[in-house]
């Protein structure tokens, strides 16, 4: 957990003050799922659009978070916002990073490797891509995806399990 | 599964910490940017619109601009 994550128990707390109007309690939460939003996003969009969706996402957030009634439910609530804004954007476009991104033309073999990878990743059941990119794109343990993102622990841990056997079966 | 799979903890798995290290370069920067509620500066709204409608709202203001200024010119005569 890195250093300006609020204890998961402050949540509630922070939501409350947020939904008050205090501005810095939103920021802490942005602060603390900024990454989980980051990585749902990037499951399902061109990763040049991300950080636009991923700032629409907390607007939309702030404007709605008066219908939001049980604050420790916030992580999947807003988990789900991410889905649906991720979603609707790509309706709009089309995911191209694979073929358009300037690296994609260079001779670096490691920048090659990451967006096959990458590209393998999405090509996943939405389920195991989304926690896969969790996991090895954002660095979060599993602990903190069940966390952030209000799915068991144990659904976790097999869509981590089930999605890397995927994952490697495309990538050999 | 391996415990490293789960929170990287016990022995690395060579793999997983080669998807980790390709992957990484995609992750949200630490810490993310500056959170913009669009309370304050941004594209003004003028600049959301799209290129019709943009300039469909700019004739529209000069179709309003151009009588008030020749009202103005004749009754200044």
């Amino acid at each position: 957990m890195s250093p300006v994550d609020p204890a998961p128990t402050e949540i509630p707390r922070l939501v409350r003050d947020a939904q008050r109007g205090d501005r810095e309690a939103f920021a802490q939460l942005y602060q603390r799922f900024a990454r989980m939003v980051h990585g749902i996003v990037l499951a399902r969009i061109d990763r040049t659009d991300v950080d636009d969706v991923v700032q629409d996402v907390f607007v939309t957030a702030l404007d709605r978070l008066g219908d939001l009634r049980e604050p420790a439910a916030f992580g999947g609530w807003l988990a789900a916002i991410a889905r649906h804004r991720a979603t609707d954007h790509c309706r709009k476009t089309v995911v191209t990073d694979v073929l358009t991104d300037s690296a994609a033309s260079t001779r670096d073999a490691d920048r090659l490797e990451a967006f096959a990878i990458l590209s393998a990743v999405r090509s996943l059941p939405e389920a195991y891509r989304e926690t896969l990119m969790l996991r090895l794109v954002e660095g979060m343990t599993g602990a903190e995806i069940a966390d952030r993102t209000g799915l068991t622990a144990a659904s976790v841990r097999v869509n981590l399990h089930r999605g890397l056997k995927l994952l490697r079966e495309k990538l050999t | 599964m391996t415990d490293y799979l789960w929170d990287k903890s016990g022995d690395p798995d060579p793999d997983i910490q080669r998807l980790e290290r390709a992957l990484g370069v995609f992750a949200q920067p630490s810490p993310p940017p500056p959170f913009d509620s669009g309370l304050g500066a941004g594209p003004s709204r003028l600049a959301t619109l799209s290129a019709p409608a943009r300039w469909v709202g700019l004739a529209l203001l000069a179709a309003s601009v151009v009588p008030t200024v020749g009202a103005l010119t004749l009754a200044v005569r």
